[in-house]
């Protein structure tokens, strides 16, 4: 675990983010990573990206990566106990992309994993990924090294909202599922 | 209330020889004294920000409740028969008289609506009366798009607002359509609604 910010590594600070997270069913860790997987984590913008657009579900450009992301399921596992393999994507977003909460397309997954790669991005861009728990909605803004962890549910529903033009040339990579 | 130039055969011919889906758009549709009157009392009213997954833009109350006399008197053209009976002769089947769900819209920088097919509550027309002159820079186009994935796949044809402009679709399940994302700094101002 070597890749993450030691802050999050200390036994106190993993307990008070379970507690979090169990009272609220969600959880935003912000300067996740340590600086340098930051860095390595921001030549994953290089690697060529293909489109996926279909015009009433989602736009946004996405790469098959084989990177390794075990490290991660260990601080899961320490931190909350749970077993979780996990099955990332990662995806970029810029301006016209967006994904739609869709019928068809009804996720379930125990849990949502998640974080941003970016290096300035505001909330009036759009971009920021919203989930519908109970009838409530949350909202996940998009922050340079942040991770968000969601505690799935059959009728959780979530969208990324689209990115407008305000965002000009700026883009985030989602790493996650 | 309606432009006594504006020809109804030409526009009969034009909605059902129109592609991808039925459709119509008529320059200078109303006598001009009520579009400046409806205009004028539109862009005082109260606009609220509304914002799904699917659009982002701000719309007045529902004109079954507004307040100023202007825009009742427009909303009472459009729940009249009068109105049903001119949208039935170009639609060419009939209508339930009384326009529902009607709203005024405006489209702001960053605003837009994303692809979708209008499918709802036994909508049978949907319509909209335009109040602002874009151009193609200013995007804010009613796209129409094809999800069929062959030759004729994407935007097969888009509308650029108009002022005093209205325009009328069928709804079903290929009337899929987009707003454009505004990109200027203008104001696209409408009033929508749906037949029933």
């Amino acid at each position: 675990m070597n890749e993450i910010n030691d802050f999050y590594l200390d036994k106190d600070v993993m307990s008070l983010v379970k507690k979090d997270f169990n009272k609220k069913g969600f959880v935003v860790l912000d300067n996740f990573f340590n600086n340098s997987y930051c860095s390595d984590l921001k030549r994953l913008n290089k690697l060529k990206f293909k489109e996926s657009f279909i015009w009433n579900i989602e736009k946004f450009s996405f790469i098959k990566d084989h990177r390794d992301f075990n490290f991660l399921s260990d601080f899961l596992e320490t931190c909350f106990g749970i077993k979780i393999k996990l099955d990332f994507q990662i995806k970029r977003f810029s301006h016209r992309d967006f994904t739609l909460r869709h019928d068809s397309v009804k996720l379930f997954n125990d849990f949502y994993v998640w974080f941003y790669v970016c290096n300035k991005w505001d909330e009036s861009f759009g971009g920021y990924r919203v989930f519908e728990i109970k009838g409530k909605q949350f909202i996940f803004n998009v922050k340079p090294n942040r991770i968000c962890i969601v505690k799935g549910d059959k009728k959780i529903n979530n969208f990324v909202k689209y990115v407008n033009c305000f965002s000009g040339k700026n883009s985030f990579l989602m790493v996650g599922n | 209330m309606i432009n006594s130039k504006v020809n109804l055969e030409k526009i009969k011919r034009s909605f059902s020889d129109s592609k991808p889906f039925k459709h119509v758009f008529i320059k200078d549709f109303l006598e001009r004294g009520e579009y400046g009157k409806t205009y004028k009392s539109l862009v005082r009213e109260t606009f609220e920000i509304k914002n799904s997954d699917l659009f982002s833009f701000s719309q007045t109350c529902d004109f079954s409740s507004i307040n100023h006399k202007d825009l009742k008197f427009f909303y009472n053209f459009l729940v009249s028969k009068e109105f049903s009976d001119f949208v039935s002769k170009i639609y060419g089947k009939k209508l339930k008289v009384g326009a529902i769900n009607v709203s005024g819209t405006l489209y702001q920088k960053g605003d837009y609506l994303l692809c979708h097919d209008d499918m709802l509550d036994d909508r049978k027309i949907a319509f909209m009366f335009y109040f602002s002159d874009l151009s193609k820079k200013d995007g804010g186009s009613f796209d129409m798009i094809s999800l069929k994935k062959n030759s004729d796949f994407g935007i097969l044809k888009s509308i650029t607002p108009k002022e005093n402009s209205f325009f009328m679709f069928e709804v079903s399940n290929k009337s899929f359509h987009q707003v454009q994302e505004v990109l200027t700094d203008i104001k696209r101002y409408s009033i929508s609604g749906w037949l029933k």
